[in-house]
């Protein structure tokens, strides 16, 4: 008896001393930073100001609703995630498709169409202004030139610029869709499709009726990882344009970084991180609701969902 | 029944595989030509005329008003071994207790550490760099290595990992008497390597690109990652732009090799657990 219990003490303590280190770290960096933004939203904390705590309620977040510049930021988000995202998963979902009826040297494609993904985002950023966006040195400029058009300079108009980092976006990512969908319909059982096949199915339906909803817990998954990476983008976009023309690329990512660890505006930046939570929290579940009507899909879970399934 | 693929989507395979890899070649390429070449109206793939005079330019102390390129090299190695090596080990701790011990509230500590998968840290970027100036480490390089060292996707990776364990084996060891600790150490983690692998190699890799935690932990430009000191470039990148490329390709080289060697990893990882940066 007393043995058995210093033994589950012992295990207790081992469970503890286990977890403790990451939890700490987790604890520092991310629990306790999200405490206290929400905290320090509700404050009139600048470092430029004399007055440091001055409690003041809703009134960053009125004052951030009513200004201009974040409201554009917004928009820009929700364009630049929306045109990322959708048409990267589409993109990838397609040639998923293809790369899956390819039986010698998938291994070697599939290596190749992670490089973008590896590559520093700071690399990329700069490479592609200068390579492809360029108006003078660029690449697609070049090609313009060949068939008699003058390429616009991309990055110095609006609407070009966020075409620009949309296009550089979809290509970073749409591997990871790509490959995500690729081990799972690699994974999915044949014999519905023989079936199918013989009652006369057309490869559509079978597209349709099939694949998509056996592929359901998988798409959820890329499509969650995907707007959350999209709607928080930050490096290579600071990298590439800087927000700029103007504002015209400045999302919410930079729109914060800039009213925080610039104009040091902290009790601001700290409720425009707020609404930058809240805003993805209601597209993942609107996302995992209504669009994929699952029922008890919890977000959180992310590939865990998926990766249990396996 | 099923048709078999045709010449077509060998072709488009192809086109895309190339379309990934031209970009990380034609960075390399373009850092070994000369100057008038980059400056030429009609861009070629390979260099006519190859050159390394950019990457004497860049290693060249005296030419190069930003500082020391060897320093930031360094820099950045340091920062990536031992932050790798941080995460590699806690992760894998935690990971084991997620997997191997039931208590009260472990499914509550896995869903929390997967929901900040989700969080972004460019979120909660102003209250973390007050905490990392709070624990004084601000402008330091444990900035970089011990706040991203815990990462829910790697806890989750092991934990997937290590479920698959038996039982047993464990049980066995602890009936013989070994400890706690002999156990971790002589039994999961030789039993984990691939899960360990796997997280080393991706730890290693975002330490390595890493651009916002660097942006905000550091200001002493003695201190830079090689991406932070890259990002200078941003703002001259005509005058300087053969410089950039080499400096760039230079901070591809490590990871071309890290990442040619662990292929298989890389796929796994990613497509199991949504590694990404």
């Amino acid at each position: 008896m007393e043995k058995s219990r210093l033994a589950y003490f012992k295990k207790r303590l081992m469970v503890v001393t286990f977890l403790a280190p990451a939890l700490i770290v987790l604890f520092i960096v991310v629990f306790y930073p999200i405490i206290y933004a929400v905290y320090r939203s509700f404050f009139n904390w600048s470092l430029l100001s004399v007055d440091q705590s001055t409690f003041i309620g809703l009134q960053n977040y009125i004052t951030a609703l009513n200004t201009p510049a974040f409201l554009e930021s917004m928009r820009v988000t929700l364009l630049y995630s929306a045109g990322t995202t959708v048409p990267s998963i589409a993109l990838g979902f397609a040639l998923a498709l293809v790369l899956n009826k390819v039986k010698k040297g998938k291994a070697i494609i599939r290596s190749m169409l992670l490089i973008p993904m590896m590559m520093a985002p700071v690399v990329v950023g700069l490479t592609w202004r200068v390579f492809f966006f360029d108006s003078y040195f660029g690449i697609i400029n070049y090609v313009l030139s060949l068939v008699g058009i003058s390429g616009p300079s991309w990055l110095s108009q609006g609407p070009t610029a966020v075409f620009a980092i949309i296009i550089l976006s979809i290509w970073v990512w749409f591997p990871f869709s790509l490959l995500v969908l690729e081990a799972a319909l690699s994974k999915l059982p044949k014999p519905p499709f023989e079936a199918a096949v013989i009652d006369g199915a057309t490869p559509w339906q079978c597209f349709w009726k099939i694949t998509i909803p056996m592929l359901q817990s998988p798409l959820i998954f890329v499509f969650l990882l995907r707007i959350t990476t999209d709607f928080r983008n930050f490096d290579i976009v600071h990298v590439m344009t800087m927000g700029g023309p103007g504002r015209a690329t400045q999302l919410m990512s930079l729109y914060t970084f800039f009213q925080g660890m610039r104009a040091y505006r902290l009790g601001y930046a700290n409720a425009l991180g707020v609404i930058m939570m809240i805003v993805l929290g209601i597209i993942c579940f609107v996302i995992v609701r209504f669009v994929f009507k699952e029922k008890h899909s919890d977000k959180s879970q992310g590939g865990g969902l998926w990766a249990d399934e396996q | 029944m099923i048709r078999k693929p045709g010449i077509i989507v060998y072709i488009i395979a192809t086109v895309i595989a190339f379309v990934f890899l031209w970009p990380v070649l034609y960075t390399i390429f373009s850092s070994l030509k000369t100057m008038s070449e980059l400056r030429a109206a009609v861009p070629t793939f390979l260099p006519q005329e190859w050159t390394f005079e950019h990457f004497f330019d860049i290693w060249d102390r005296g030419s190069w008003r930003r500082g020391n390129l060897a320093r930031y090299i360094y820099n950045t190695f340091y920062v990536a071994v031992l932050s790798t090596l941080l995460a590699v080990l806690i992760n894998t701790m935690s990971g084991y207790a997620l997997a191997k011990f039931r208590f009260k509230g472990d499914t509550v500590i896995l869903l929390i550490i997967l929901a900040t998968i989700m969080l972004p840290l460019e979120v909660i970027m102003v209250p973390i760099s007050r905490v990392i100036r709070f624990f004084r480490i601000y402008n330091t390089h444990w900035a970089l290595i011990i706040p991203p060292a815990a990462t829910p996707a790697g806890i989750f990776l092991m934990r997937q990992f290590l479920l698959k364990i038996p039982d047993d084996l464990i049980e066995c060891a602890r009936i013989d008497g070994a400890s706690e600790w002999r156990i971790f150490l002589t039994i999961i983690v030789p039993n984990a390597k691939p899960a360990i692998a796997t997280i080393a190699i991706f730890s290693f890799m975002w330490r390595w690109n890493d651009y916002i935690w660097p942006l905000i932990a550091i200001s002493d430009s003695n201190l830079y990652t090689l991406q932070l000191h890259i990002s200078t470039f941003g703002g001259e990148y005509r005058t300087n732009w053969a410089n950039m490329l080499a400096t760039s390709t230079i901070s591809m080289i490590p990871m071309l090799i890290v990442f040619l060697i662990f292929q298989r990893q890389f796929v796994q990882g990613t497509v199991e657990t949504g590694m990404k940066g």
